[in-house]
């Protein structure tokens, strides 16, 4: 739900306001202001504190609600971290503020994302036939390693990424291997030294310890690069959208357990459909 | 757009299968295929040829089940090999690197005398 927020955010205030303050507004969370960005980093010295965990998430309500009576800024913002401390801490996240935030905003949330998906697809076909040839062939090209300098630097920050998976797993910091695995995967699963087999050894062996670490793993990369997609098409970046695309059908292969597997799927198909309208398959294919 | 729909006829011999597809391959048509895979993996083939001819759409969600089926296959020491690849077909399985895991025959003919 973070991710999806912060995308709102981006998309513009009448979005964020339609879709994230009217729902809270509605359920009667506002409440007298009380200078919320003060509370905010309060807040946020007290994370460090286990001693004011249980408080954590009566107070952030409380904070959103006087938020709202300020302004639109400090209400996402306060929103944002509501939202990242329910992922962070177990504790907050089984609060029952942290259970009427999810049920308040999950209705609107998803309306927003039906629309925003329809309007993504939209926007996506139109640049992408307005991309030019080299852009679309560039944004198709896995990493290639053939400059020295670079391949040595990627190399080493390969091996430097999977040495910390495994200091995470062997430690059993679960949280910390699946956000380095995912951060690895995206960035170097289409990469010429990308060491695959070896991922299947960290997370089988971390899913032998843990049985939801894989569903998680998935849901965090899926999200993750449904994210990036998302926000490329927004910006503009359509480079970053269809290397995006690629790296989701090459991590996932097709699996429709995986989260966002229609939505990506129609946005492929599109991508198909513009190269083989410009005859650029060849094109592609060189580079 | 009209819906994506997939055919799938099937001739099983023994340890060996071919497999003819019909329509196009997306994330909706897919299960279907992945279904019918799994099912003949499971009835002990061995060598399974998969031809082309009339598919004439495949995206990442399609070779995906072929390549899981190919580990599958692999694993029991077996065979995945494809036949007829229509131009749009081998274009996308080219993107996903996929042509360069699989035997690829040009007729239905030659990929079941190499089966």
């Amino acid at each position: 739900m973070n991710r999806l927020v912060r995308l709102l955010a981006q998309s513009g205030k009448n979005n964020f306001k339609k879709y994230v303050y009217d729902p809270l507004y509605n359920a009667a969370w506002e409440r007298r202001a009380a200078d919320a960005r003060k509370t905010l980093e309060h807040l946020r010295a007290e994370l460090k504190n286990p001693a004011y965990r249980n408080t954590l998430a009566p107070n952030c309500k409380r904070m959103i609600g006087a938020a709202m009576a300020e302004n639109l800024a400090v209400f996402g913002d306060t929103v944002l971290f509501f939202l990242e401390v329910i992922q962070i801490l177990p504790q907050v996240g089984e609060a029952k503020e942290s259970a009427e935030l999810m049920a308040i905003l999950k209705a609107p949330l998803s309306a927003w994302q039906k629309e925003q998906d329809e309007r993504s697809a939209y926007v996506f076909d139109r640049e992408l036939n307005n991309m030019q040839d080299e852009q679309i062939a560039a944004a198709l090209e896995p990493i290639k390693l053939g400059i020295t300098e670079e391949r040595a630097r990627i190399t080493g920050e390969i091996q430097r990424l999977y040495q910390q998976i495994l200091i995470a797993s062997r430690a059993d910091n679960y949280k910390r291997a699946g956000q380095l695995l995912s951060r690895y995967m995206i960035e170097y699963s289409d990469a010429e030294d990308y060491a695959e087999k070896d991922v299947r050894k960290v997370i089988d062996a971390l899913k032998a310890r843990d049985k939801t670490f894989e569903d998680s793993l998935n849901a965090l990369l899926a999200t993750d690069l449904y994210y990036r997609i998302s926000q490329g098409i927004m910006k503009g970046d359509l480079r970053a959208a269809v290397r995006m695309i690629r790296k989701y059908a090459h991590i996932f292969e097709g699996n429709p357990h995986i989260r966002y597997y229609y939505e990506i799927d129609r946005l492929e198909r599109m991508l198909y459909n513009v190269i083989t309208k410009k005859n650029l398959w060849k094109f592609i294919k060189k580079a | 757009m009209a819906e994506a729909q997939i055919k799938i006829e099937e001739k099983i011999a023994g340890k060996k299968a071919v497999l003819q597809l019909t329509g196009e391959l997306d994330a909706k048509t897919t299960p279907e295929l992945k279904a019918r895979l799994d099912a003949v993996v499971a009835a002990g083939v061995e060598a399974l040829l998969i031809d082309m001819a009339r598919l004439t759409y495949i995206s990442s969600a399609g070779c995906g089940a072929l390549n899981a089926t190919l580990k599958a296959l692999k694993d029991k020491g077996g065979k995945l090999i494809l036949s007829s690849l229509t131009k749009e077909v081998r274009d996308t399985m080219d993107l996903m690197f996929f042509t360069k895991r699989v035997a690829v025959y040009t007729n239905l003919a030659e990929g079941e005398k190499n089966l």
